[in-house]
């Protein structure tokens, strides 16, 4: 029975050690997903002038605080 | 005279095993250039997908390092030695045929990773989304030789079952 016992294990052993098989635990994601082209976002700091005049050129949060504060925006 | 024929025969059969191995592997590499093209279809279970394999079975110990490397590399060797070692004194043809499988199996994944770093894969059957290993020829010699090994201790003419009648 022993020598059955260590012939069970150490052949499969043996051989899965030897052998060099490949898993695929995971999905290849290049052969599912198609990348979308890298494109630099618009300018949202360049928006139309107008309506908005509580921050009419003030566009930084420090803008915006002097503004709030000295009613002015240093150039 | 019985004897020599035997590991003669199973010298032989590693020698074959492994050049069987190269050739498929040089074939898929440089000629149908499986890396490149990564994934042929031929059968709706059946690719050929291109993987590189750092461990052993299953992506087993991957060796990320120089050192796992050619530790693998030495660790298989010494076994391959060990084999070799055991055909020598083996009589029976069943035997050393299972051994030599084994060995030139086992030959042709060290080149691999002795030479590229990566044991190439490519065989891959599938049923769906479900996936066997990816796997290629040594891979296959080594199974067929182990089950073979199973099979020769069980039912072959030095088996568990013959020993123990004789006792």
């Amino acid at each position: 029975m022993r020598k059955i016992f260590l012939l069970m294990v150490i052949i499969p052993g043996v051989a899965l050690l030897l052998s060099a098989c490949s898993s695929m635990d995971s999905p290849d994601e290049f052969s599912v997903l198609k990348n979308p082209p890298l494109v630099i976002p618009p300018d949202y700091h360049l928006r139309p002038p107008g309506a908005d005049s509580a921050v009419e050129d003030a566009f930084t949060p420090q803008q915006i605080a002097r503004r709030a504060l000295f009613g002015t925006v240093p150039k | 005279m019985a004897l020599r024929r035997a590991s003669h025969l199973g010298y032989i059969i590693a020698l074959c095993a492994l050049v069987t191995d190269r050739v498929s592997k040089w074939w898929i590499i440089d000629i149908l250039d499986l890396p490149e093209r990564g994934r042929v279809v031929l059968l709706p279970f059946l690719n050929l997908r291109w993987a590189e394999n750092r461990g052993v079975s299953f992506s087993l110990l991957t060796a990320d390092s120089e050192v796992g490397r050619w530790g693998l590399v030495a660790a298989t060797l010494l076994i391959v030695a060990g084999l070799g070692f055991w055909l020598r004194t083996v009589q029976d043809r069943l035997l050393a045929l299972a051994i030599g499988l084994v060995m030139g199996g086992a030959l042709g994944n060290i080149y691999d990773r002795a030479v590229f770093g990566y044991v190439a894969d490519f065989v891959q059957f599938y049923i769906g989304s479900w996936s066997f290993a990816i796997f290629n020829v040594a891979d296959s010699c080594i199974t067929l030789g182990a089950a073979l090994l199973i099979w020769d201790a069980f039912f072959g003419s030095t088996s568990v079952k013959n020993s123990g009648k004789v006792k």
